[in-house]
Formats: structure tokens, sequence, C-alpha cells
């Protein structure tokens, strides 16, 4: 009876530790992770991202010209990977866990990219930021036409490049 | 003279020579049954109905390595250009990077290619492809000894050349 009065005293020294949150700012720990935010300017559409996500909240599909890397709160487990494993360090965590909302789209958030097309067969096969990344990287390494056919293309035009010298059938 | 041959060129090369390659699948189907039903080196067709097999070069200034932002693609001790699995982040900057387009991204979301078969490597064995092909076109081994096979093969191509 005596061990409980001590609540008493310990309550006079803290003071109130709980904040009356929805007038206050909330109590939220340096290590908590809310959304993630994606910087559409540092983001190159590698994909990293939605190969790590372990529930699929981040998918890049491939739309015509248009590379669309999107991301769905409503799954989002908020474990952080995708943060992690971003190259362009384009993602961060926020704070932000004040997720509700009446409106469905406010769930989504789109990132568009621009693709590159295949020079030989057309194809859509990365997006052009991610190329001109590769290209400032490697820094002249390659041809610069290479870097715009596909990887698909690019074997068979050295396959057949190598053919034509060595054995004098085919061609380019 | 080996030495320095050995840290210029980074080792052991391998060298598929299309003169002698009969486009047998042999390569493909062996590389299949080691990678687990992966192969690495593929034939495609160069045209007038012949299929040549293509694989990672291994370069000695790999652009893939120069690309990649997690230095997950490295070369090893023997000049083999591997991917460290536990590094790579599968952001596909190696397959934008490749010239001859070798590298592929495979589920769950990490870069594959030819490692000239690692584990027999370790053992001391030649890798598959080098030692199944029918005609010995694919020539694998030190720098300065596979330069030197193939100038005697176009050697002997020169001398015997039928008329």
């Amino acid at each position: 009876m005596v061990k409980f009065l001590k609540i008493f005293s310990v309550s006079a020294r803290e003071g109130t530790v709980t904040r009356k949150y929805p007038f206050e700012s909330p109590l939220v720990t340096p290590e908590f992770r809310g959304r993630i935010d994606i910087d559409p300017v540092k983001c190159v559409g590698c994909g990293a991202c939605t190969r790590i996500c372990p529930t699929k909240t981040l998918t890049l599909s491939y739309e015509g010209d248009e590379a669309v890397l999107k991301y769905f709160i409503g799954r989002c487990i908020f474990c952080g990977m995708c943060a992690y494993v971003c190259p362009q360090n384009a993602i961060t965590i926020t704070k932000d866990f004040e997720l509700a909302s009446y409106n469905l789209s406010d769930l989504y958030d789109e990132v568009v990219h621009r693709t590159v097309r295949c020079s030989i067969c057309g194809k859509p096969f990365t997006t052009a930021k991610l190329v001109r990344e590769v290209e400032t990287r490697i820094n002249g390494g390659d041809v610069e036409e290479l870097l715009n056919i596909c990887p698909e293309c690019r074997r068979r035009l050295t396959v057949r490049r190598i053919g034509s010298r060595v054995v004098g059938t085919g061609g380019e | 003279m080996n030495e320095e041959v050995l840290s210029k060129y980074g080792g052991l090369t391998r060298v598929i020579n299309y003169d002698v390659c009969i486009g047998c699948y042999t390569c493909e189907e062996v590389c299949k049954f080691i990678h687990e039903g992966m192969a690495f080196i593929v034939l495609y067709e160069i045209g007038g109905g012949l299929n040549k097999p293509i694989s990672c070069f291994h370069c000695v200034k790999a652009p893939c390595v120069t690309a990649c932002p997690t230095k997950a693609m490295h070369k090893d001790k023997d000049g083999a250009i591997l991917v460290d699995l536990s590094k790579c982040i599968g952001c596909s900057a190696c397959v934008a990077a490749c010239p001859f387009g070798i590298p592929e991204i495979v589920p769950p979301g990490y870069a594959s290619k030819c490692d000239l078969c690692n584990p027999l490597r370790k053992e001391g064995l030649t890798p598959g492809c080098v030692s199944m092909c029918p005609t010995k076109a694919i020539v694998w081994g030190d720098t300065a000894q596979v330069a030197k096979e193939l100038r005697v093969r176009a050697l002997k191509k020169l001398v015997y050349k039928p008329v």
C-alpha cells in the first residue's frame, strides 16, 4: 500500500510525460520509419527498390514511352529496404505516419520516367536517365550508339561483327 | 615475363575461336546443366545458317565493374568478373553498361553472368564449356599461352588452306 504511494512522488518530480497529441506534435523517435519519399530528380528508374521490396509496394511498369515507378502506401510495411538499396539516395524515410485518407489516390505516389527504345528492335528496354547515369559513370568507355541498343540486340550485333570478320558470313 | 603479363592483362583468358566452332550447342547445354537451367554462353545466328556462341569476355577494363555502384561486380585473382550476391542490389547498371549485353537480372533481383565456373576452377578444373567443346574452339588459360595457341592455329590455317 505504501509502495503504491511512491508513484505520486515520481510524478511530481517528472511532470507530465504524455503528449496532448492532436494538438501538439507527436512523439516520434529518431529511428521511427514512416512513409517513404522519392526524389524524382535523383531517381533514375533503375528498379533496385522494386526488386528488394518484400511486399511489392514499389512497382516499375513500362507503358509505351513511359516507365512508371509506383508507390502504394496501403501495402507498405515501412521496412526501409528501398532507401537502403537505392544507389542514387533518391529515397528518404520520412517521419510521416498520419496517412489515413478518404481518397484512395492519396495513397499512391508516382514517378514517371522516359524510356529508351532500342535503335534496332524498337523495344523500350530501360529509362533514359539510367543510360545517362551509366554513361557518366563509365566516362566514355562505351560507344555512344551501343548505349541505345537493348542487351539482346547488343549480343546479336557482337556475334555478327565477329562472325563477319572471322568466318566471312552474314555481316552487319 | 609471366608475372608481368599476368598483372597487366588480368591472368587467364577465354577465347572462342569462331573458325573451328561448329555451332553444336554443347557449350550452351553444359552451361545450362552446371548453372541449374541458366545458360551463360548462348548461341546466336550470324547469318548463312551458322550459329556461334557468345559469352562474357571478362574484359580487363570492364565497364560493368566501373558502372557498379556497390562494387558487387569485381575481378577475381584469375581475371574473371564475378558478381558478389551479398552486395548486388539489382540496379541493372551493369546491364546498361556492358557493350555486349552479357549480364542479366534474374529473380529475385540480382545480376547474373558467366563466372567461368568458379566452383570448378576452385577444384583446379577447367570451365565446363572449355572442357566439353568437341572441336576445342573454346580456349582458356594463361593469356600468353592462349595468344600463342591462336597464332599457331592461324598459321596452320594459312599453310594448310585448301586451294
